[in-house]
């Protein structure tokens, strides 16, 4: 039984691995970031609760934004109990529009952000995350395609200083690289916080942000994929963001995230359906089974070891190169292939140590990944009320 | 906007080529894997000349040079005859227990071991040695971990010092044949822990009891 899960687990590694490089190979002109005919004016959205740490190092790398068109950023913040409103209030000076409310969660601060926003792109940007100086240059492109309501940056981690944060470096980098491939199949599923561009009377037409969900970001991505517009993915413009930098954090954070995703998931099923094209005929219903699949190898190993320990020292001691140990092999080899070319694409100098993170990671993470779901369920089930990440 | 397409093809073609890369491991695996019988073949040539050799030392008449010779070489006989049926376990896990390969190193290191507890038997009643010997009959039909005898007898028969022989039940060989009969083997798993019958599964502790009673 393990062996016939560990098969098709390896299995499914090669043909994601084979797909992805495909689709890219097949693709890779036209992924390069386009020329913009036009610059549009654009408000930038930063939402801050008790960012007092970051917020002044946010705003100053969106003040040095190189930009040829018009552009706000517009700092709201949602009731922080410490400086952060002070901290942004010295830029008033430069431009910036500074709005304060009572705490009401990140989704609400960014609607009333919305709601003063004037410029026809609106972005959206963390703050603890800082953005690249040619970033908006890289992304605005993609509007001259009148398809296009929103644009998702490359986002990499700001700084490495634990081991945790060390091995999410490479987990951004691969995400990345993979929502560029998915961009090919009209298929991103989530337009993240740190600096995603939309197109304001897009996002004002479909109502704003959902202030419900625990993972706005996901929530608008569904909305926008469900209205039939394009999400593209940018691969030059890079957002640098604080990565949780201890397990604990992390755990809360994926906890947060795939609360997010279970139950956008059931919310928006109706895109499982051939008229979703790739989106609904493979991404989703493959996501969707892999978790199943995921959720239930994950039980049944950790069943297998607590029932039999002793047995897994022959699994973890193989005295014979056979088939598994191959398949193991190509399935690595695949995923090596992956790493390697996403750290390429996004001018990542050291892929073998990328590589060597992966290989740390997604161990750790299968397990974590077990926990992190039952919390995620367990947290759906009786909704507790996340009103920032990982609070609550 | 446009209606959305589905790249049925580019799905196709990966399947196509994940498949290949899928086959090539495994006809690769499974071609290392005849290689790997082929070498246990070897070594089950040169373990049955080593057990020769130490047997033959042992059939000198006196005692006073036959018994420190034995003392001294069969423990490692016996260690290098358990390595080797790690080895072929592992390898019967990989190539399955219906494998013809596998059968016929099955049944060379059923005949090895039966040499070795026969040199074992001899040895210590002229040498005035007493170990314990654990006869372990098992099948791997139906195996599962939790009620694998060989796991449980692995957590205590260094702790006695015990010499295990382990005997699958399903190898076609006139050795496992005649243990059989001679220990009416009905079903399995089957202990035989100095010279007392157990049959049905025992957890270690249960050994262990058996073992220090014996041994009181």
């Amino acid at each position: 039984m393990s062996s016939l899960l560990g098969f098709f687990l390896a299995f499914v590694t090669v043909y994601l691995s084979v797909l992805f490089l495909l689709i890219y190979m097949e693709n890779a002109e036209e992924m390069e970031d386009p020329q913009p005919s036009r610059f549009p004016s654009i408000d930038i959205i930063v939402p801050a609760y008790n960012e007092e740490e970051h917020i002044a190092e946010t705003i100053e790398s969106l003040l040095e934004l190189e930009y040829e068109g018009k552009k706000r950023i517009i700092v709201v913040n949602d009731g922080s109990k410490d400086r952060t409103l002070a901290v942004a209030k010295r830029f008033v000076k430069k431009g910036v529009l500074v709005l304060d409310k009572p705490n009401g969660g990140k989704a609400s601060a960014m609607n009333v952000g919305l709601k003063h926003a004037n410029a026809e792109l609106v972005a959206v940007l963390d703050a603890d995350s800082i953005v690249a100086e040619d970033a908006l240059g890289h992304m605005v492109g993609y509007f001259d395609d009148k398809r296009v309501a929103a644009v998702t940056p490359m986002m990499k981690v700001w700084r490495s200083s634990t081991p945790v944060q060390a091995l999410q470096r490479a987990e951004y980098i691969v995400n990345s690289f993979a929502k560029k491939v998915l961009e090919q199949l009209d298929s991103i599923t989530v337009t993240p916080g740190p600096f995603s561009i939309y197109r304001r009377d897009v996002l004002s037409k479909l109502g704003g942000f959902d202030e419900k969900t625990v993972t706005e970001d996901q929530e608008i991505a569904l909305r926008i994929q469900k209205a039939n517009w394009k999400i593209a993915s940018s691969y030059g413009a890079v957002v640098y963001t604080d990565a949780p930098s201890s397990l604990l954090e992390l755990y809360k954070q994926r906890k947060r995230w795939y609360r997010g995703f279970l139950e956008n998931a059931w919310r928006y099923r109706g895109l499982i359906h051939p008229s979703y094209g790739d989106l609904g005929m493979f991404v989703l219903p493959s996501t969707l089974a892999l978790v199943v699949v995921g959720i239930f190898g994950l039980f049944y190993s950790l069943y297998s070891t607590l029932a039999s320990p002793f047995a897994l020292r022959v699994d973890l001691a193989p005295m014979f190169l056979g088939p598994s140990e191959l398949v193991i092999a190509i399935a690595a080899l695949c995923s090596f292939s992956l790493v390697i070319l996403a750290a390429r694409k996004l001018n990542e100098r050291n892929p073998v140590s990328l590589f060597i993170s992966t290989a740390i990671m997604s161990p750790l993470m299968a397990v974590f990944w077990l926990f992190i779901i039952l919390g995620a369920v367990k947290d759906s089930i009786s909704g507790v009320r996340l009103a920032w990440k990982g609070e609550g | 906007m446009e209606g959305r397409g589905l790249k049925a093809r580019m799905y196709f073609f990966a399947f196509v080529i994940s498949l290949l890369l899928f086959t090539v491991g495994l006809v690769l695996g499974w071609q290392w894997g005849f290689s790997a019988a082929n070498e246990m073949k070897g070594e089950l040539d040169a373990l049955a000349a080593e057990g020769s050799g130490v047997e033959l030392v042992t059939l000198m008449e006196n005692e006073t040079f036959a018994c420190p010779i034995y003392q001294s070489e069969f423990g490692a006989l016996f260690q290098r005859t358990e390595e080797y049926g790690a080895r072929l376990a592992e390898l019967e896990l990989r190539k399955g227990k219906l494998d013809s390969e596998v059968m016929s190193l099955k049944e060379g290191y059923a005949a090895m071991q039966l040499r070795n507890y026969l040199l074992q038997q001899r040895m210590d009643s002229r040498c005035g040695t007493e170990s314990n010997v654990i006869i372990y009959f098992y099948s791997n039909e139906n195996y599962s971990p939790e009620t694998d005898e060989g796991l449980q007898i692995g957590q205590v028969d260094r702790e006695f010092g015990a010499y295990t022989y382990h005997f699958d039940v399903n190898v076609d060989s006139p050795v496992v044949r005649g243990l059989k009969a001679s220990y009416a083997i009905s079903s399995v798993p089957t202990l035989i822990i100095n010279g007392e019958r157990h049959s049905g599964f025992m957890p270690a502790q249960q050994i262990r009891e058996v073992l220090e009673r014996q041994n009181a």
